[in-house]
Order: structure tokens, then sequence, then C-alpha cells
């Protein structure tokens, strides 16, 4: 156990479906700057959400948002999940460690215990780097190129972690310890 | 110019000129290394060896074009047509590996000789045999100890058949130079392939490839025009997705939901024709397999098959089609998978047995009965009558590996070896595809829209070579029931599928209070736990998957949620629909219901009777085939027949006089030989002069060799009379060498019907192997005549002590 401090985990939960595009809208003062992982039948994308807009490693806009099915959005403060239920619109929810202001969203919060963890991403530092700043490129045979935001400059032999942070708390009925959320948070070199 | 073959397809020949062994990674017995053996339990060559030294003798082939060099142009090519090895990489490499435009079938041993070998058990052993072998220390040259090692060895002069496709749809469109170049250089590669599997530098494995007869006009012409070629075509899949910069190409149309239309089921008939390996999860160098196809795997093929007449992605976004899992068949439907609340007899019970099964939803623990609970497998349909069939799929495990060609063995930097579980090979699984009669009507507009989702494709890990194919075979639409009527107020829920929910967070959870609260809001009663202490009422498990999104070139998010098989009953407050039950029964619930997550079952009679006092009876075996046809002698495979049928009867003879020559009568009967007390009659040295002169007699033109013996022994007394307290031991063997018809009376026992399987093979066998048979009869009961002998004078010397 690395941390026994006591933290409260705020999670809100939308009481109607909204496009990923609403969401973002409503999140956007907590979400400045944030990672994006979206996900649609045809790619896997990652982006950078930067004055309400999502844009890749070309620094171009990411067109065809209403096609993703499930996003996360994060960065330290907050994560924006959202899933497409009908049509290009779908429930979404928000978690961070300090109390946001949204309305018709349905607040929950916890007193949990908070948990570093980090997960080692695939690939090495590639020769090439991405057009836009704040991007790394990283490589690896089985996949090509896979294309990271990471402020950090990334040496020869240093690898990006995907920083998150798993919530400990009791359970309601039995009272067992055990994860009951994990929040991501940035990419690191570490 | 040579054409290029129908379709982008051909076979190759593989005829193995030396004994061949291509290990299967273990052994058996006292065996260390044993052959590799198919779903016939027959030797073959895996796709994945012959992939290997295909591309091995195309590589020659590029090495030579490329001035020597182990890189350049023509080593482009070789990466083109095989595809990149993202195993061998080093370093960053920031290109996604290329994939092969060539895939390579297993070859196989001809189909006549496959049937004819299939029924007869004791010829398939004798197309291997087993050979000693041992390390020899290279400071002392001699064998090292504690090194014997046996591995088995397929004999020599085996034609096996592989088919080879090309398939440039990665790179389309290719111009025909491509595929012409292509198909010369394979032809090239298959030219320059001479050995192939283990031990292939020691005299093993040897063996020649022929193609169509066109190969050395294809030769001809790659050796003119080879210096006219450029770089192959380049792989541009991440560029093209740069270019576009959109998530999805096709942007779907919003559907109209109507959820009072009736849903229509199109059953899918699956058929594996090779095995099938479908990740579950690797864990060290081992990829476990799952027992059923997920729906998912059919989705890129109704994309291609019917994509043209419906909006499949719109369906799919607003869950308007639904594709089962296909899982094994069991009476002609798909198996559902055992619920948990199935216990059986611990000693002697269970759905296996087909008896002593016991029901916990309905039935309380009996007293005195230790019950163990029934996992994995499938059962059908339940008739309340007698238990349901159960059908578990026996997964097999290949091993395989990745050779470093520096020093031409498997290594850990390489990859090593490493197993893959499979579906074996004739496995029928049953799925459905579910439309609403909206989409139905839709695609009726296309004529013969089912048959044309008829047809092969592969699927699962492996896909280009051994692995992976299946033929899917279409049946009429059915119209799904639009009523589930609900008796009393217990709700029963069976899940037939994986099943993903997700909390109020949006996090996959395995929470049993999720799923009551989605059932509750669907069905808009209230749902309670049943409170009995009897009986149980929620027997579920978690179940996460992991797989790889070929589309993205990533995996793709774990699937955490229940198991199929989970089961629970719910006490109903108020009434429910009957049309929301069954509507619910056709859609599923929960997320990915278009891949086959999410099926459920309401109230199957299975888990609401109770099985304790039923019994299944066993089905009754099948007929016997009829048996397969000799093989005539003008077929290609009737000399390589004839070779493991004399293999396999020399084998018969050797064991019939062992046996034969471990009883004295029947030595005395054959030839005559007595031990009186401590002496052999004849005398033993009579009996070395005998094996030696019948040594000699290797066909029926050595007869007078023998004859010339037995007239000058009797010619002289001193050696005559040694023979005369024998039981007219010299009239017997004149008669047994000068008889041709004597030695096979002595093995008649033998069953030869079991061992044939060429034309006029046991006549043929008769003569050709008559004096072997003599040779090996006397000399076996001489040995174990000796052995008695030595007995005797052991006992008499002992007691005389």
């Amino acid at each position: 156990m690395n941390s026994t401090i006591e933290t409260t985990l705020y999670s809100y939960a939308s009481n109607y479906l909204m496009t990923l595009e609403a969401a973002i809208a409503i999140g956007r003062e907590s979400l400045e700057g944030a990672i994006a992982l979206l996900y649609s039948p045809q790619t896997c994308q990652i982006a950078i959400l930067k004055n309400s807009q999502l844009t890749n490693s070309s620094g171009s806009r990411i067109l065809g948002i209403q096609d993703v099915f499930e996003a996360r959005i994060f960065n330290s403060n907050c994560e924006l999940r959202w899933l497409n239920q009908t049509n290009g619109n779908g429930k979404t929810v928000f978690l961070s460690e300090s109390q946001l202001s949204l309305e018709a969203f349905t607040e929950k919060n916890q007193k949990c215990e908070p948990l570093s963890q980090q997960y080692i991403v695939w690939g090495e530092k590639a020769k090439n780097q991405p057009k836009a700043e704040g991007w790394q490129r990283l490589a690896e045979a089985r996949i090509g190129k896979l294309d990271i935001p990471c402020e950090q400059t990334l040496e020869k032999h240093q690898r990006i972690y995907l920083k998150t942070k798993e919530y400990l708390a009791a359970e309601d009925q039995c009272g067992n310890y055990a994860v009951i959320e994990e929040r991501l948070l940035n990419m690191e070199v570490a | 110019m040579p054409q290029l073959p129908q379709n982008l397809s051909f076979t190759i020949q593989i005829k193995m000129t030396s004994d061949w062994h291509v290990g299967s990674g273990n052994g058996y017995g006292e065996v260390d290394s044993a052959v590799q053996r198919d779903h016939d339990n027959l030797p073959y060559i895996p796709a994945k060896t012959l992939t290997g030294i295909l591309r091995d003798g195309c590589e020659q082939a590029a090495i030579a074009l490329d001035g020597g060099k182990k890189t350049g142009q023509w080593h482009n090519w070789i990466n083109f047509i095989f595809g990149d090895q993202p195993a061998l990489a080093e370093g960053a490499i920031e290109p996604a590996p290329r994939p092969a435009v060539v895939s390579i079938g297993s070859a196989y041993l001809d189909n006549d000789l496959r049937d004819a070998l299939k029924a007869k058990k004791g010829l398939k052993e004798a197309i291997a045999f087993i050979k000693p072998g041992v390390a020899i220390d290279p400071k002392t040259g001699s064998a090292e100890p504690q090194c014997l090692r046996f591995e088995e060895v397929v004999r020599m002069g085996a034609v096996l058949n592989a088919d080879i496709g090309l398939d440039f749809s990665p790179y389309e469109p290719v111009d025909q130079t491509t595929k012409e170049i292509v198909y010369a250089l394979i032809l090239a590669g298959t030219k320059l392939v001479e050995r192939l599997g283990g031990k292939r530098r020691r005299g093993n494995g040897n063996c020649e490839i022929t193609t169509d007869a066109s190969r050395d006009k294809w030769l001809r012409w790659f050796k003119d025009n080879y210096s006219d070629i450029e770089e192959p075509p380049s792989f541009n899949k991440e560029e093209s997705a740069d270019e576009d910069n959109s998530l999805l190409v096709q942007n779907p149309q919003p559907i109209t939901v109507n959820n009072t239309e009736t849903w229509w089921r199109i059953p899918l008939r699956i058929k594996t024709l090779s095995p099938v390996v479908i990740p579950k999860r690797t864990v060290g160098n081992v990829v476990e397999s799952l027992d059923y196809i997920p729906g998912r795997y059919f989705i890129g093929h109704l994309h291609r098959k019917i994509g043209q007449s419906l909006d499949l992605n719109g369906a799919i976004a607003t869950n308007q089609i639904i594709i089962t899992n296909a899982t094994v068949e069991i009476a002609g439907r798909a198996g559902k998978p055992t619920p948990f609340c199935l216990f059986g007899k611990k000693l002697g019970g269970g759905l296996s047995k087909g008896k002593s099964v016991y029901n916990r939803f309905v039935e309380a623990e009996p007293k005195g009965i230790q019950l163990k609970g029934e996992r994995g497998g499938y059962v059908g349909a339940f008739d309340d009558e007698q238990l349901p069939d159960h059908h578990s799929i026996k997964l097999g495990v290949n091993t395989h590996n990745t050779v470093q060609d520096e020093v031409q063995r498997p290594t850990s930097d390489v990859g090593g070896v490493y197993s893959y579980q499979a579906i074996p090979i004739n496995t029928i699984f049953r799925a459905e595809i579910r439309i609403p009669q909206s989409l139905k009507t839709e695609l009726d507009q296309t004529q013969d829209w089912q048959n044309k989702l008829d047809g092969i494709l592969r699927i699962g890990q492996s896909k280009k070579d051994q692995y992976g194919k299946i033929k899917i075979s279409v049946e009429r639409p059915e119209a799904l029931p639009t009523q589930k009527s609900l008796k009393g107020n217990l709700l029963s829920l069976w899940f037939l599928s994986d099943v993903l929910l997700r909390d109020e967070r949006l996090q996959p959870t395995t929470d049993p209070e999720v799923l009551r609260q989605v059932l509750e809001k669907e069905l808009q009663v209230t749902l309670t736990k049943r409170d009995d202490d009897e009986l149980m009422s929620l027997m579920m498990r978690s179940q996460r998957n992991e797989s790889w999104q070929v589309r993205w070139g990533l995996p793709r998010p774990t699937m955490l949620g229940w198991q199929a098989g989970s089961c629970l009953v719910y006490q109903v407050e108020g009434d429910i629909n009957p049309q929301k039950l069954a509507e619910l029964e056709a859609k599923g619930i929960g997320d990915r219901r278009v891949e086959g997550y999410g099926q459920i079952s309401f109230n199957d009679p299975l888990l609401t009777a109770e099985l304790s006092k039923l019994e299944r009876e066993d089905s009754k075996s099948q007929p016997d085939s009829s048996p397969p046809q000799p093989i005539a002698s003008n077929s290609k495979s009737f000399e390589y027949a004839r070779l493991i049928e004399t293999a396999a009867w020399r084998k018969k003879i050797q064991d019939m006089a062992l046996a034969i020559a471990a009883d004295p009568e029947k030595r005395e009967e054959i030839l005559g030989l007595r031990i009186t007390d401590d002496q052999s009659h004849p005398s033993m040295s009579q009996l070395g002069g005998l094996r030696s002169v019948i040594r000699n007699l290797q066909s029926p033109q050595d007869i007078s060799k023998v004859t010339s013996w037995f007239d000058a022994l009797k010619k002289t007394a001193n050696r005559r009379e040694k023979w005369d307290k024998t039981d007219d031991g010299l009239d017997k063997i004149r008669t047994l060498v000068t008889n041709d018809q004597i030695i096979w009376r002595h093995f008649s026992d033998i069953n030869w019907q079991s061992i044939k399987i060429t034309e006029d093979g046991k006549s043929s066998l008769k003569t050709e192997l008559w004096a072997e048979a003599v040779r090996t009869l006397v000399d076996a009961i001489v040995r174990g005549h000796k052995r008695d002998l030595e007995k005797a004078q052991d006992n008499i010397r002992e007691e005389a002590a």
C-alpha cells in the first residue's frame, strides 16, 4: 500500500443522453489539455483536447466524431467517459477528486483511498517525430508507429507510461476492501 | 508468356525422397520425439513448416538476385510475398507489419491413401518407424552417456499435396506484372527446396517439390525479365488513414427503431475445415482458444456479402442486427452453455454420464450424496423426459517454432517454441443472425441474399496458414416467437453468452444489483432475489476476454462481464409483458450484442425442472461406414501404399514368429525340435548350421541352396544321427522351404485383411515375403529353442549343486 491518505471521489452521471461533442462542451473547463481515447469501428485514435477541439498528432482536427462509440477523455484533474447508446447519443460520466458544477447530472461522492498506478505504453522512441508539438512517436515492429501525447522529451531507452489512480474502499455489502474505481490521469516519461 | 493459375490458387506436390521427421514437439512411451500427425492420426507437413521452408527457398533465390547480399530489392519482394516478421525485427520499426499475400495450406497425403489408411490402425502405425540415435562427444568421438534417444521417422516415398493461394486484397489495385513476379518467385522457391523437417542435414527430409508443368517456362520468363523489375508495391494502410483523418468512412444513417416488430432468425451452420484458433488468452508461449466462435468474427463476412444491400453500419450502431456466438451443434441446433445451477453426483453421475443430475434451483441438496458443479460443455434442447445431450469440444494443441536463420534452429531470441490450442477440424457449430422485420424486408429486395452468405472464410489466429478455415451454410429464415409467457411469479434467467453491463459510472461491472436494475427497467416490474434456504438462486461467474482489433492494429479494451452459463432466479412483483420477454430474448441485454454478447433465455425448462430422477439414453452408435476400396495398381499412391503395407506385413510376421517360437509344442510341430533333460535335438551346432543356411534363402530361387545342405547332411552319418531324436525334423524343414504354402498356414492366425490396402496386396506380398517369412520363423524358433535349452541346463546344474 503506497498511501493511506483519504480522498473523496466525485462522480457525475448525466440524466439524459447527449452527443460526445455536447459532453466535451459541458466539461471544457476541467478538460482543457486532456488526452482523448476515441474508439470507433474503424480506428482507435488518440487526440488532445485544446480549445474545445480534438486534434491528432498531425495537428489536424479529428473529423467524424459522431461515429465514436466510446470515449475516455482525461487529464490529471478530471476524466470524461462517454458511451454511445442510441444514434450518437450516449451517457456521460465525469470523475474527479474535486467538486464540479454540472447541471442535469446526478452527483455521487465517495470517501476512498487513492493508489497511484502506471502502465507501460507499447513501443520505443521512433526515429521520426510527429508534426504537432507535445506529441511523441513510439514504434514497435508488431504494431508499427503509435503517436502519444506527452509534453516531456523522450530519450532513447526511456519509455512512456500511462499514469492512473485506483480508488480503494470497503464494499457496501460484505465489507471487503476493493478497487471501486480507476481514473486515467496522464501520459508521462518515467 | 505463361498463364497465371485460375483464381491465383494452385497445388504443389512434395515427394519425400528420404525418411522424414516433422516433429510434434513431444514424445510418447519410449519415443522421445514423435512426428506431427493430423486429425486422422496420419503424418503431414504443417502449413507453418511448409511456409517457413518455402520462404527459405525464396530467400535463397533473393540472395542470388541481390548479388549475395542479405538485404535488397528482392528481399523486399520476399517480405511482400510472405509478410514482415515482427518477431525477428530489431529496434523501433515504424511501418506496421505487412500482411502476407501468399497463404499456404498444410500438406497431406493423397485422399485415396488417407481413406485407406484411416480404416486400418495397423497400417497407420506402419507408416512410421522408430529410429534410435545417440549424441557423439566431439572430443572423444564416442557416444555420450545418457544420450540414447528414439525418434519416430516417416517412411520415404510419401507424396503430399498442399494448396497455395495468392490474395492481393491488402494491396489492391495490383497490376498483372506484380502477380506474375510473385508467382514466378514462389515457383523459383519451390525449385530450391531440397530438404525439410528435423535432422535434414543428416539425411532426413530430402524432398522434391513439383508444381504444374509450366514451372520451367515461368523460370525462363523470370530469367529474361528480372533485371527490369522494380520494388514491390508499398503497404500504405497508415497513409490512407492519415489522409482520411476520419474515424469512420461511411456514416451510418439513423434507423427508425420499432420495438414491436417481429424478429427473424437466420440459422448458420459452420463447419471447421482446418483447426481454428480463437484466441482466449496467451499464457507464456501457449495461446489458449475459446471453444466457440464469437459472433464478431462474422461481421466482416456480412459486410462483404450483404453490405451492398443493407446499411450494416447503421444496423450495428442501433442494435438492429444480432449475430450470436457459434456454439457446437447438438441435434441440429446451437448447444447452450451448461447452466451453473446443475450439479452432478460426484461419483458416477453428471451430464456426461447421463444420470444423477440435480437442478439446485428447484431441488434441495440431497443428503448423503456429494455433488459437483457441472462446468464446461454445452447442452442440447431439454424435453422434460430425459436429460439433455451434453457435448464438449476437445481442443487440440499443436506446437510450432520460429527458426533463427543463422543457427537454423528455434531460439528464444526469435520466439522459440510456442503452442496453439485449437478447435479440431470437422467440428460443426451453429449460430444465427437476428434481424427485425424492417431489415428483412429491405434485404428481401435482393434476390437470394441468404445464399450470398454461404461460403468459405478464414478466421482467428494464424489464419493465413494452417488455421482458421471454416465453411458457412445458411438456412431459411424463421420468425422468432413474439410472446414469452411467465408461469407463476418466478423468473429464471440463463446467460447463453457472456453478458457485459456497465455501472452508473460506465465502468464494466459484475455486480448482480446492476443486472437487477437493468431488468427491472426493461420489464417494468420489481424483481427480488428469491429467499429460500434450501435452494440456490444465483450462480454467476465473472469472465474477462482479451482480443485483438485487426482493423485498429491494436489490442482492444478488455471485455469484463458475466460468464455464459451463469443463471439466477428472481421473485417477480407485478405483471410482465410477454412481448417484452420475447423481445429481450431476441435482442439480448448489455453491450456489444451485435457481436454475440448479452444473449439470455428466460424460464428455460432446463432451469425450472427437477432433473434428479431423469436419465439419458445413449444415442445409438453410428452404423459402420463401408470399407474403403483397395488402392488400384494404377493409382499414384499405389507404390507408397504397398511400401506401408509391406512394412505392416513384416511387423505381423515378426510378432507372430516370436509368439510361435515361445511355445515348445509349436517348435516341435514346425521344425521337430526337442529338448530332453539338458540335451538339444538336434544339437545346437546343427541348428547353428541351419540358421546359416536359411540366411541364404532370399527368394524362391534360393531353395536349392537349402535343399543341397539337407542332401549333404543326409549323406554324412555322424551329422544325420544328430537329427534322429527330433520329430522328423529334417523332413519338416525341407517341406517348409520347398512348399510355399506351409509357412502361411503357420501364420494363419494373422488377420491380413486388417492391413490390406492395395489391390492384389495379399497374393503379391505372399510371394514377395515368402523367403523372409521362412527365415524369420526359423530364426525365431531356433532362438526360442536355445533360450529354453539354456534354462533347462541351468535347472539341472542347480539341482546337481
